[in-house]
């Protein structure tokens, strides 16, 4: 019998389900580290001269406040010679990778506490960020240069660009506001100092509104906080709001009396006043320029002083000194030289315009006035600070003369003043004070004086006199004989009082006329009512008796 | 020395009745009947692999994403070991480390050292391993206070603006690593471990 075939059994290799919850893990993990990888962004670097604020991990990169990457890790790019950078890496969104251009900007923005105000306060509690502006270039880009300022204000924005020139620049600083009248029209972008022409470069920006305010006649000067000057005109103590001493920056405007100019060019250039007294200092674009030659000292004279007609200011003193002519052509006839002293004339001042034919007709009036017999003096123009002004003014006792050259210069003739024409006035004082007759007027005086003596003596008599009434027995009898009679009249009053027999008499005499006077009352009433009554008596009358009403 | 497995008999995993294995099926609640857990190293050594897999994340990604004021801070676990480590609160420190890091890892290595000493057929210290079972099988909860602390915390820091707290993917994955550490205890057979030495005389 054959053998029944035996079934073979085999062992069923089935994998129990329960490898399925690792499998679907794994499945789970292997994706999530996939997409990570897949919706990563683009790595870039960043290289800057600081990573103050940054930290690896935390910091953010921001586009319009949005976040756009991360900062994954900072260190210190290897750099060329001395020169050390901080590289940062951070990792940008995916979706804003088209936006890394060439000309893309970073910068940090960490809290700023400047003179214009407090800008990125958030970031004193959520830290630096890293800003980014992604500009229109070539897409790609992924190494980037950091900026270590804030950048300008991009050129899309309209508004106007200016450059300002100072020699002095003490608080002109990025970010500081520029102002028109106080408010804040626009902000300084950046502030360069160049060495070699020693001068400081502030770029500004006026916003759109504004910037027609700005005209070519317009200036610029800087704001700081307190301003004390002393000049001819006296002690000028300038204080701006609290605010002001403390922010500080540009503010513009027109000089005094001046129109305003054409419109203004983008990045044109202005120079930048120290302060607002200065812009009021030569606002005239059409002057001419004059050389004066002074005998005397012009100690008290200084650039800016300025130049009066008869009180009324025609021009400004540009600089005393020997710079502008050569010493010896200040020299006449062998004799000491002169100082010379700049002056500007600007005939807009008294004109009411300012232009070339304004100048011209100045000027000719200017030569017209001096053979008339006009000459300039310094004079001083404040005691207590001893600034010297320039005067012009006709004289009578001069020489007859024409408009100088002095070089290049027109000169006007200068009258010798100052110390002499003191002296001049004193000698006249002393003079005068000569001529008074005083001879008579002491005579005068002597008499009057004797009079009143007399006067005096009379005075004294009569008071002699009046004394020796009051010294009088019968008069110093007087008050005895007044006091006598007082008692008297008190001890009569007192028989009067409520206590003496007389007054209760009185009083009982004024009783029972009272009670007289009550009964002739009544019986008037009576006859008047009842004539008949003096004859018949009265009618007896039943008393009321009370009864309820019915 | 005698066992119910070696007599045929087998337990109700259900309602516990002693009966012959040959029924199949209990006779009081009809429950299956196994001598031991079906594929119970095979199961654990699954639930081991899922727990090794979750056991990334937990510790990689953050468990609590805290906004402070705006800003961000991500905190691992391991992370906020060191910081409390760095900051001198050492006590806390060290139950952190050990309750989330030292605890699910060690269990994960132990039940893999059973599976491992069971596929063996390791007859030695059958002791301890059946100790080391019952440590690793009471202590499974407590390894949870990390993701109860962290549900706390979500809960009750939400002051918007100033510091909310959010829970971390790690949150998630260690929960996940909590719990199939526990399922990979409850799968594996404790019995294996003395089955060997009956092999070992047969």
């Amino acid at each position: 019998m054959a053998s029944e075939p035996k079934a073979i059994v085999t062992q069923k290799k089935k994998i129990p389900a329960i490898w399925f919850v690792p499998l679907i893990a794994l499945i789970i993990g292997i994706w999530m580290v996939v997409d990570h990888f897949l919706s990563q962004g683009p790595e870039i670097t960043i290289t800057f001269s600081t990573a103050e604020g940054i930290e690896a991990g935390k910091t953010k990169v921001k586009l319009l406040n949005v976040n756009v990457g991360a900062v994954e890790s900072v260190g210190l790019h290897p750099g060329h010679g001395n020169q050390r950078y901080v590289l940062i890496t951070a990792r940008m969104n995916k979706e804003i990778a088209h936006l890394l251009r060439s000309d893309s900007r970073f910068w940090v923005v960490r809290p700023r506490i400047g003179a214009g105000g407090v800008s990125g306060l958030g970031t004193l509690f959520s830290g630096a960020y890293i800003e980014f502006a992604p500009g229109e270039g070539k897409e790609g880009k992924r190494e980037f240069k950091g900026l270590d300022n804030i950048p300008a204000t991009p050129q899309i924005v309209p508004g106007l660009r200016l450059n300002l020139v100072s020699d002095v620049a003490d608080s002109v600083s990025t970010g500081d506001p520029v102002l028109f009248h106080g408010y804040q029209v626009g902000r300084v972008e950046s502030a360069k100092l160049d060495a070699d022409k020693r001068k400081l470069h502030a770029k500004i920006f006026i916003e759109a509104p504004y910037d027609t305010l700005v005209n070519s006649h317009t200036r610029f000067w800087n704001r700081s906080g307190i301003t004390f000057e002393a000049t001819a005109e006296g002690i000028t103590l300038q204080t701006g709001s609290l605010q002001s001493m403390l922010i500080g920056g540009i503010e513009f405007d027109l000089p005094e009396g001046a129109t305003p100019g054409g419109p203004v060019e983008n990045n044109a250039e202005f120079e930048l006043y120290p302060n607002k007294h200065s812009i009021n200092q030569n606002p005239y674009e059409h002057y001419h320029e004059f050389i004066l030659l002074f005998d005397s000292s012009v100690k008290g004279l200084v650039e800016g002083a300025h130049v009066y007609y008869r009180g009324i200011r025609i021009g400004t003193v540009m600089d005393v000194s020997f710079n502008y002519v050569d010493v010896e052509m200040t020299r006449t006839n062998g004799r000491a030289p002169k100082i010379p002293v700049l002056i500007r004339i600007e005939p807009g001042r008294w004109l009411g315009r300012d232009s070339k034919e304004a100048k011209e007709l100045g000027v000719k009036a200017m030569a017209k006035s001096v053979e008339a017999g006009m000459r300039a003096t310094i004079q001083t123009g404040n005691l207590l600070t001893g600034a010297k002004v320039i005067a012009f003014d006709f004289h009578e006792d001069v020489e007859p003369a024409t408009l100088g050259k002095v070089g290049n210069y027109d000169s006007v003739p200068t009258v010798s003043t100052g110390l002499e024409e003191i002296q001049i006035k004193v000698a006249n004082l002393l003079d005068k004070l000569n001529a008074l007759p005083y001879a008579s007027v002491m005579q005068d005086a002597d008499q009057t004086l004797k009079q009143m003596t007399k006067t005096l003596a009379d005075a004294d008599q009569a008071i002699k006199e009046l004394n020796e009434i009051l010294h009088n027995k019968d008069t110093k009898e007087i008050p005895k004989s007044v006091n006598e009679t007082l008692i008297e009249l008190q001890s009569l009053l007192e028989g009067m009082s409520p206590d003496s027999e007389f007054y209760q008499n009185l009083n009982d005499s004024i009783a029972q006329l009272n009670d007289t006077l009550r009964n002739i009352e009544h019986l008037t009433y009576t006859v008047d009512t009842k004539p008949s009554s003096i004859i018949f008596s009265k009618p007896k009358q039943q008393d009321i008796q009370p009864e309820a009403p019915n | 020395m005698n066992t119910a497995a070696s007599t045929g008999l087998a337990n109700c995993d259900i309602c516990g009745m002693l009966s012959s294995e040959s029924l199949e099926h209990c006779p009081r609640c009809n429950g299956k009947l196994h001598v031991r857990k079906p594929n119970s190293i095979q199961r654990t050594i699954a639930y081991l692999v899922t727990a090794c897999v979750l056991y990334v994340p937990a510790n990689v990604l953050p468990i609590t994403v805290t906004t402070q004021l705006g800003r961000d801070i991500d905190s691992t676990i391991i992370g906020g070991v060191i910081l409390l480590w760095e900051h001198g609160s050492y006590p806390v420190a060290l139950v952190i480390f050990i309750a989330s890091i030292m605890v699910p890892s060690s269990k994960i290595l132990a039940l893999f050292l059973l599976c491992w000493g069971v596929a063996k057929n390791q007859i030695y210290r059958c002791k301890e391993r059946t100790v080391m079972y019952r440590i690793i099988e009471f202590i499974g909860r407590w390894s949870m206070i990390d993701v109860f602390v962290v549900a706390i915390l979500v809960s009750l820091i939400q002051l918007s603006g100033i510091v909310t707290i959010k829970p971390g993917g790690a949150a998630l994955a260690f929960a996940g690593v909590v719990i199939i550490t526990m399922f990979a205890a409850s799968a594996f057979d404790p019995r294996l471990i003395w089955d060997a030495i009956d092999k070992k005389k047969n």
